[in-house]
């Protein structure tokens, strides 16, 4: 193995055992009372998992993709890559994102100015292989040399040193998943090139060409949400159960006796929540309905299927199925009638919805869609719910999803009402449309197998925690209860990971949640408080 | 002499025919799916990058796009590299003056062209000139001269050791990459060489200006004005096939891309374009995905591994 600075993009078509071998030593110093944290190595794979699983690149894998079984197989994958390739820079197969792609593999100077930017490659402690450029260097690469006429004359001297084989492939896919989308590098780009576009259709290329995907972002997300109705395997059956137990909860815990709306026709918003919040924080669900009800909004929620799953992890990984899943979102609201889609509080779902399906809606499903935080904004700041901000007298922090944020310019209505309800709010640095990610974006937070939830706690969540941790220095001991509010379905996820691998709860006393438990918790007309401070 | 003259005609027009050529292939990509990245300057009403998706019911009141907010963006980081300022201190203390010396050196090219249009017309260009036209071309040739020689030369040596010595930049510099450094290098100090030593008022230059621009044979020349010609010749040659054409790149990587942030109306602009594209074929070969098919029905189909 090399030392990490002598790792170059043409390593990863040199056979070698593993690419690069993470340093715990290296990774981003956290502030106290972490400074003595050991991270230890990085769980290892099973013998057995080694033998069946691509791991070359770092040891670490996200895909699980198997290793084929004949060199013939291999190279028909390697076939299949570059015809694949090729469908990447055609109008037909990807117009969807042709001209964003081509502007950034065509123009980028290499200036590294993206560099630092970049969570990942900072908390890894400027691990080579995740530097921004370094996974769009490598396709430019095998362009160049394999697509391009003329690629392979003279290929070391114009920098096409590359040998595309089953290894290349294989590492490829896997660094595709070592950066979580966030954008921040596309950010500091003086030229505009996004290198997390470029990641994201390799993500694309793989699965729509070779079918090379994560299992609970496809099989286990995408497929079973159109053909069971949502993710979590939730089918309408179970939607009408756990419905009926919220408002059995929500009469047990508030005592208001609230009826949730179904298959309301004409309502004026359709509420979409991520399905995680049904199944893990099912307070953030019953949250919007007492919001909703005590201020008289009209709403509902769907029961048909996929229609109450605002999930579409197309998002993360192709164009198709992102397509697909937008497409039944618009074909149900447009069926109930309602005046617009009300994104719940789940980042990715505001983003493939609102802003990147925008352009595949067709006239006739072309449905208005609005986020919830205005509407929040609205009745909390006009005094259509009447707050006790004593209520929230506890420090309170603001997580930005980056695809609420720097993906879609929401960033001041939901602060409007953090700082109307809670009286110890504080903001992180930085925050805004320049926020980290949580380290759980782009799907990360729901992929869980092998070792990569190891990787994600201990590299991609890192700069996130540390963030937390400086928010919340002035009480950071335990004998202080800390909230941090995350709005966004998939970073609570990433955040109950995080803190649970830190022990940040018995540590700290670092607690998380959504903002309508917030809103709630704080409402005079709620007698006993909404939240419950159980880490879960 | 007629060789170089034909070599700097045939120069100019691959220049003008790639650049050409490359912002077609830009233009006329079709429409994609919105990408954009906030902050996107035109809304600097909202200057921490808040959009329309901040109000309730955003589609009923659109804010019209502020198109001084956006040249002023534009203006920062074309004339101060203000991005690399405020990302890459250190390599703006080489690229800034790298970038601000090409300005204006491309300015002298323009204003030799004017300043033989102008001897064409019986207005000498010298600083004893009658005419303050000609005194005036004459200060601001012999100015944007030096000035951007000595610019663009200082930087283009700090970027070439940086490219070498800094670990960040070195991996992922190719020889080529070099190349292309120590060729606008080597243009650079020949310019110098052949203004300071051969033709230090710009007398020669104005010439040859004159001489192309109305097609008339080149005057005698020194030969080192000659290798400064075809180097500059070759350098028109080659630059649009390399990664230099971010020059109008940026156009559309700001923007078609990081500022596009139109939304899809009833009734609007995008409607018909869409419309076109989803009826392109799709030849995905994955299980899930119906190859042959367009992109509507695919789109509306479910994925094909579970109807099988």
């Amino acid at each position: 193995m090399k030392a990490q600075e002598e790792v170059k993009a043409s390593d990863l078509g040199k056979p070698s055992e593993q690419i690069t071998d993470l340093d715990p030593k290296a990774y981003l110093k956290l502030p106290y009372p972490y400074e003595d944290w050991d991270d230890g190595e990085m769980q290892a794979l099973t013998d057995d998992q080694k033998t069946r699983i691509e791991h070359s690149l770092d040891g670490v894998t996200a895909i699980g993709i198997p290793k084929p079984a004949t060199k013939e197989e291999e190279d028909q994958k390697v076939a299949s890559f570059l015809e694949g390739l090729g469908k990447l820079l055609t109008k037909e197969d990807n117009w969807t994102f042709l001209q964003p792609l081509m502007l950034s593999m065509e123009n980028c100077v290499k200036c590294q100015t993206c560099n630092d930017a970049c969570p990942v490659y900072t908390s890894s402690g400027k691990e080579e292989i995740y530097r921004p450029t370094f996974r769009a260097e490598v396709l430019r690469k095998i362009i160049n040399k394999y697509l391009k006429p003329g690629g392979k004359v003279f290929p070391k001297f114009r920098g096409n040193d590359i040998d595309l084989n089953w290894d290349t492939l294989a590492r490829l896919a896997e660094l595709s998943y070592r950066c979580t989308l966030c954008r921040r590098c596309a950010q500091t780009c003086p030229i505009g090139v996004d290198n997390g576009l470029i990641t994201r259709e390799i993500r694309k290329l793989f699965s729509q060409e070779l079918g090379i995907n994560v299992d609970q972002l496809h099989g286990s997300g995408t497929v079973k949400q159109l053909t069971v109705g949502s993710s979590t395997g939730m089918n309408p059956t179970a939607l009408m159960d756990i419905i009926e137990f919220a408002e059995e909860d929500i009469l047990e815990r508030t005592g208001l006796n609230i009826k949730i709306p179904i298959d309301k026709e004409g309502a004026d918003y359709l509420v979409m929540h991520n399905a995680g919040e049904f199944v893990s924080w099912p307070e953030n669900l019953q949250a919007f309905a007492i919001i909703f009800e005590i201020a008289g909004v009209s709403w509902t929620l769907s029961s048909e299927q996929v229609g109450y799953d605002s999930v579409n992890y197309g998002l993360f990984y192709e164009d198709v199925m992102l397509a697909r899943i937008a497409l039944r979102h618009a074909q149900i609201a447009k069926d109930l009638k309602v005046k617009s889609v009300l994104q719940g509080e789940c980042g990715h779902a505001h983003k493939a919805f609102m802003p990147i399906a925008d352009r595949v809606f067709p006239a006739e499903l072309n449905v208005p869609r609005e986020s919830c935080f205005p509407l929040l904004e609205d009745l909390v700041c006009n005094e259509k719910i009447m707050i006790d901000p004593e209520r929230n007298n506890f420090p309170v922090t603001l997580h930005d999803p980056c695809n609420v944020t720097r993906s879609m310019g929401i960033i001041e209505p939901q602060r409007r009402v953090l700082r109307k309800i809670c009286p110890q709010f504080r903001e992180m640095t930085p925050h805004g449309v320049n926020n980290y990610c949580c380290g759980g974006g782009s799907g990360f937070a729901i992929m869980q197998g092998s070792n990569f939830p190891d990787w994600r706690n201990k590299v991609s969540g890192r700069m996130k925690f540390k963030q937390v941790l400086d928010a919340f220095q002035d009480s950071i001991g335990p004998e202080t209860q800390k909230y941090i509010c995350a709005p966004c379905s998939n970073c609570k996820g990433q955040f109950r990971d995080l803190l649970s691998y830190y022990d940040a709860w018995e540590k700290c006393r670092i607690f998380y949640g959504g903002l309508v438990e917030l809103i709630v918790n704080a409402m005079v007309d709620v007698k006993e408080p909404f939240i419950e401070w159980d880490f879960h | 002499m007629l060789w170089l003259q034909l070599l700097v005609y045939l120069a100019v027009l691959v220049f003008f025919v790639a650049v050409a050529a490359r912002i077609w292939k830009y233009a006329s990509a079709p429409v994609h799916l919105r990408w954009e990245l906030y902050p996107v300057t035109a809304d600097r009403d909202k200057p921490y990058g808040g959009s329309y998706y901040e109000e309730m019911e955003w589609w009923k009141d659109l804010p019209k796009k502020n198109l001084f907010h956006e040249l002023l963006a534009m203006g920062e980081e074309i004339l101060f590299l203000k991005g690399v300022y405020e990302n890459n201190r250190s390599l703006w203390f080489f690229s800034y003056p790298f970038h601000l010396g090409l300005y204006v050196l491309v300015g002298l090219v323009g204003l030799l062209v004017v300043g033989g249009l102008a001897e064409m017309v019986g207005i000498p260009v010298a600083f004893g000139s009658p005419s303050w036209i000609g005194v005036i071309l004459y200060c601001l040739t012999m100015l944007a001269g030096y000035v951007g020689l000595t610019l663009a030369l200082l930087g283009c040596i700090g970027l070439l050791v940086k490219r070498l010595q800094d670990p960040a930049l070195k991996p992922m510099t190719s020889p080529a990459d070099y190349c292309n450094l120590v060729y606008i290098l080597l243009l650079l100090a020949v310019s110098g060489a052949s203004w300071l030593f051969a033709d230090p008022t710009f007398a020669a230059a104005r010439q040859i200006a004159r001489s192309l621009i109305t097609f008339q044979p080149l005057p005698e020349t020194s030969s080192i004005v000659m290798l400064e010609l075809i180097l500059f010749a070759v350098f028109l040659l080659y630059m649009p096939f390399t990664r230099m054409t971010h020059f109008f790149a940026k156009y559309f990587t700001y923007h078609q891309v990081r500022w596009e942030d139109s939304p899809n109306l009833p009734g609007g602009q995008w409607e018909g374009k869409i419309q076109e594209v989803l009826n392109f074929g799709v030849s995905w070969k994955a299980p899930h995905i119906q190859t042959g098919k367009t992109w509507a029905q695919v789109a509306t189909e479910m994925p094909q591994e579970e109807q099988s």
